[in-house]
């Protein structure tokens, strides 16, 4: 093969955030379209989905396949970078007439709460309306067209980035805008007669012609930067230029005028119906007939595409009862309603179906049933339970599911304690350095990320006790005095210290020990006292992720309050003939949020009724909410919870801080000044400052600033305890960016220790140890700003959760900001630290150390 | 010197090597400290056909301290472009000299170039619109609770309309204009 084809052809480059905007966007289409075709497959039919997606894919040659690079070196595969941008991305995009599926594919509570609002604006919706028409749209495109191919703007786009990035963005807009009103994607409607496309389409080819042909025939080289870089292939940067003007011109005039095909073809066969009409508003939004049961509480908006054939058609399948006519009535759909419908499609306004879909420009609001109503958040069943999952769901409901989980992590535990004993003494040669500190902590709080407290549905340090609880039934409860969280919080910082303090990291034996006291501590404990009392008052691990599952993604709980009320036996509580109940005392009816939660689905199990499920829950809600909550109260009154929360979070920063160089330079700078032949003191010194001096000092300071600048009624400790499970997305971003970190740059170390591992054995099973795989690999750039991103999202949900938790305090927003202000400068402050730590030099733990 | 970018950079050199055509670009632009991308286009002197399998070696030399030499092989692997080779030089901030070794060039002197490393820009500013954009969010934020806050008023304005021309209506269905 030709070097330089066979060169094309290998060369993709790695833009992660393209890819996951891309995935995100297809999969959020994909989702909205099989939802919308689920109620209506007439009327959406799959050349859209194929047209959305090939118009991603398009997206995605366009910036991140051999195109790219290449662009760089020839003008004409520039060209076709353009192309691709203006005249055939923005097409398919449209004729996938995203914005229903892409609405309906976004999680109910965004639509309804965040995304509706904007959407229903007649500001937005006027200024959409005035962008996407063509006598904008039109000198838009040739603006951007003419205006990028000067010289001058070419060459500033060919040698900065940031312009190129730019130039990328101005074609990508001015094109979806232009063929925004050629294609009109559904649900917009002709705002004029269709004979006017025919002008608007050749005056951009025409212009379009110009360009090309001044390209083509130029004697002179444009763009003198391509006369610097090499030439590959004999082609002349001149023959260059004009193969680029001829990319543009035929394929451009092509892209420009089949439109004008086909629309010239479909107005002789429909005459005079395909030009706009005077018609009643709301006849272009008929909505057909839908099964009572497939109203989710949003109305299933399956509009057809023309009045005549949309009327009175019932729903393929839709054999059940039919909506009331009066609840399919078209006023939520029209703009102005039925009485006014016939100025909807007046000439100076948007198109009805637009204004309806942007919330219309008229002073009067209706709402848009797709986008659903923010007051009927929490009402809904969600919309996604892992327990419905085909495959997992079903194993998840198995009875001895958990059993399953655990065995597998019950013999790596196994493992690590015989290597961590037995094994060599260093962390990043032996298993119990990798496994627990690279992959444990990083797939945990991944995981959490994810779905939810999978590690604790999984704990390896339950089976034990719950074998033996076959023989021997624990019948002593919990001290009174230790039912709260303080025993853990303490246990917390012991161990956040011990971990900096004796590096645990890099000690397998101490590791494996830990291991050790963990079973006899679980096993000891529950033998001796009834119920989950490890996992609620004492486990560390279990306390963390309590805490940190309450921004997951999904909850253990309740799919129809209704049948709980019906419910006479509780088993989900009392247990059944099969299955114990919760053994935490949570009561699901009166559960919320994953605190205290281990995800052993012993409730699920004992339900009669298959009541109970994993659902889908917006993230950190649960955070704002203080509602009782069965087994933990109310979050508000919670001291205990609170300091937990306060710890979590302080401690991620100081458990990251500590591993960074300053902070380890400036500990062992104290310890030489100090003439001590251990950091042991400056550690101690450090910890008891960053977890227990400062969270008091700066917590204690935000609530007094709290109660005094908004003048709260509660007192500091009450406003303090509130405000503190604010502060958990933040903990968390950090902890995520942290273990993340070292998972994503050191994951590979567990294969040169799993060989040694076995080496030691004798068997030659997995080869010799590589460990070259041991060594950190360095951090790519992408990964920094995953771990910035981590933060900024921890951010904003903490500032949200703290904004919202001021507004149940005061309900007026300028009262809620005062309340809150304090709260945000703390938040602002961890954040720059989270910041700073990640721009630090970082020891590179458990792995070997790079040579060469 | 070309201030040319291309897929590696800036074309740093360019010119005849024997019987090669030899390019070679840096990245970023201009070249600060920290990590800096060598990138290497040798062709075919007389057809100007690519030949990327060609090993090449960057070495780069301190100019005013000449014990701190680097020394690294330019591979495709690390170039996205793989009719180019790359390697990526840790430069501290100051004036290198970079010596390109083409194998097979023979005694003919190897490309060469001086490269003034600049002092890297503070991190925040290099990463400042990932830590920026929540700004942008922010702002969105205040714009959508701005909104929320005007749908009331629309919403009771739409209420009291309906209900001058139907009298009671939305108490007697008892749902919210804005939920009809």
């Amino acid at each position: 093969m030709n070097p330089t084809v066979d060169a094309f052809l290998r060369s993709w480059p790695f833009d992660p955030w393209l890819l996951v905007t891309l995935f995100a966007t297809g999969a959020i289409y994909l989702r909205g379209w099989l939802g919308l075709r689920h109620r209506d497959p007439w009327r959406w039919k799959p050349a859209e989905l194929i047209a959305f997606l090939g118009g991603l894919v398009a997206l995605f040659l366009a910036l991140a396949s051999p195109i790219e690079p290449f662009a760089a070196l020839f003008l004409q595969v520039h060209m076709v970078q353009h192309v691709l941008l203006m005249m055939v991305v923005p097409p398919l995009l449209w004729l996938g007439n995203p914005f229903f599926p892409l609405l309906r594919g976004l999680p109910q509570p965004i639509r309804a709460y965040w995304v509706g609002p904007i959407l229903r604006s007649p500001l937005v919706s006027r200024f959409f309306t005035w962008l996407s028409h063509p006598r904008v749209a039109l000198p838009l495109l040739v603006a951007a067209s003419w205006g990028w191919h000067l010289p001058a703007a070419y060459e500033l786009a060919l040698r900065s980035p940031g312009w190129h990035y730019v130039q990328h963005a101005c074609f990508l807009g001015a094109g979806l805008l232009f063929w925004y009103p050629v294609v009109r994607p559904y649900p917009s409607r002709p705002r004029w007669s269709l004979w006017l496309l025919f002008p608007y389409l050749i005056l951009a080819d025409v212009q379009n012609t110009v360009l090309s042909a001044l390209l083509t025939f130029s004697d002179r080289l444009l763009y003198p930067y391509y006369a610097e870089v090499p030439r590959i292939g004999g082609v002349s940067a001149l023959e260059d230029q004009s193969a680029a003007g001829v990319i543009m011109w035929v394929p451009g005039s092509l892209v420009y005028l089949a439109p004008l095909f086909v629309i010239g073809v479909r107005l002789l066969l429909d005459g005079d119906r395909a030009t706009p009409r005077r018609t009643v508003a709301w006849r272009a939004f008929r909505v057909p007939r839908a099964r009572v049961g497939d109203t989710d509480g949003t109305f299933p908006l399956t509009p057809s595409p023309s009045p005549a054939r949309g009327e009175g058609r019932k729903i393929p399948g839709g054999e059940g009862r039919e909506i009331p006519r009066e609840y399919s009535s078209p006023s939520p759909l029209s703009r102005r309603g039925r009485g006014v419908g016939g100025e909807g499609a007046s000439s100076d306004g948007p198109s009805i179906a637009h204004g309806q879909l942007l919330g219309g420009s008229s002073s009067r609001q209706v709402a848009l049933p797709i986008l659903g109503q923010p007051q009927q958040i929490g009402r809904r069943p969600a919309a996604f339970d892992a327990l419905r999952i085909p495959g997992l769901g079903r194993f998840l409901r198995w009875r001895h599911a958990r059993m399953t989980l655990q065995i597998p992590l019950m013999l790596l535990a196994g493992v690590i304690i015989y290597d961590g004993l037995c094994g060599p003494p260093v962390g990043a040669m032996n298993l119990a350095g990798v496994l627990p500190w690279i992959h444990w902590r990083g797939l945990v709080v991944i995981g959490m990320l994810a779905a939810g407290n999978v590690f604790c549905m999984a704990c390896p340090f339950m089976l034990p006790r719950a074998l033996a609880r076959r023989w021997h039934v624990a019948t002593r409860a919990w001290p009174t005095w230790l039912r709260n969280k303080w025993l853990s919080v303490l246990l917390l910082v012991i161990f956040l210290w011990a971990y900096e303090a004796f590096a645990l990291w890099d000690s397998p034996w101490a590791t494996a020990w830990i291991v050790l006291a963990y079973f006899a501590a679980a096993f000891a404990v529950d033998s001796f006292f009834h119920g989950a009392s490890f996992c609620k008052y004492v486990c560390p691990i279990g306390q963390f992720n309590f805490v940190q599952s309450l921004i997951s993604p999904l909850e253990i709980k309740v799919r129809e309050p209704a049948v709980c009320t019906s419910c006479k036996t509780k088993d989900c509580i009392r247990g059944s003939e099969t299955s114990p109940g919760c053994e935490l005392r949570l009561f699901q009816p009166r559960k919320s949020s994953n605190m205290d939660c281990t995800f052993c689905l012993d409730c699920v199990h004992a339900c009669p009724h298959d009541n109970i499920g994993i659902l889908g829950v917006p993230p950190g809600r649960e955070l704002w909410h203080d509602p009782f909550r069965s087994g933990v109260g109310h979050f508000g009154k919670r001291l205990d919870l609170a300091a937990l929360c306060v710890v979590l979070t302080f401690g991620a920063f100081a458990n990251a801080a500590g591993m960074t160089a300053p902070l380890v330079a400036w500990q062992n700078r104290i310890s030489l000044n100090c003439g001590l032949q251990s950091p042991l003191v400056a550690t101690t010194a450090f910890y008891f400052v960053a977890l227990i001096a400062i969270p008091l000092l700066f917590v204690g300071s935000a609530a007094f600033l709290s109660h005094r600048s908004a003048g709260l009624t509660q007192t500091c400790a009450e406003v303090a305890t509130r405000y503190s499970y604010a502060l958990v997305p933040l903990g968390f971003s950090m902890w995520l960016a942290h273990y993340s970190f070292h998972f994503l740059t050191s994951y590979a170390s567990v294969v040169p220790t799993t060989q040694r591992f076995f080496a030691d054995f004798g068997s030659a099973l997995f080869g010799s140890p590589k460990w070259s795989c041991a060594c950190c690999i360095p951090a790519a750039t992408w990964l920094l700003q995953l771990e910035i991103v981590f933060l900024d999202l921890g951010l904003l949900l903490s500032l949200y959760a703290g904004y919202r938790i001021a507004l149940s305090h005061t309900l007026r927003p300028a009262a809620a900001l005062k309340a809150v202000a304090p709260w945000a400068a703390l938040m602002l402050l961890l954040f720059g630290a989270g910041i700073w730590i990640v721009f630090q030099p970082m020891q590179m733990r458990g792995t070997l150390p790079m040579v060469g | 010197m070309s201030i040319a970018r291309a897929d590696g950079g800036t074309v740093r050199y360019s010119g005849r090597c024997g019987d090669r055509l030899i390019t070679v670009f840096t990245d970023p632009t201009p070249p600060r400290s920290g990590v800096v991308d060598v990138s290497v286009l040798v062709q075919e002197g007389d057809s100007g056909k690519p030949r990327p399998e060609i090993p090449v070696i960057v070495e780069a030399q301190r100019v005013d301290q000449p014990q701190k030499q680097i020394r690294a092989p330019a591979t495709t692997e690390a170039a996205t472009n793989k009719l180019l080779r790359a390697a990526q030089l840790d430069l501290a901030a100051g004036r290198w000299h970079v010596d390109i070794v083409v194998e097979g060039s023979g005694q003919v002197s190897p490309p060469e170039f001086d490269l003034d490393v600049a002092e890297g820009l503070p991190p925040w500013i290099q990463m400042g619109f990932w830590i920026g954009w929540p700004l942008a969010a922010i702002g969105l934020f205040v714009v959508h609770q701005f909104l929320v806050s005007q749908r009331p008023q629309v919403d009771s304005l739409a209420t009291s309309r309906k209900t001058l021309g139907r009298p009671n209506a939305c108490s007697q269905s008892g749902v919210p204009a804005n939920k009809i």
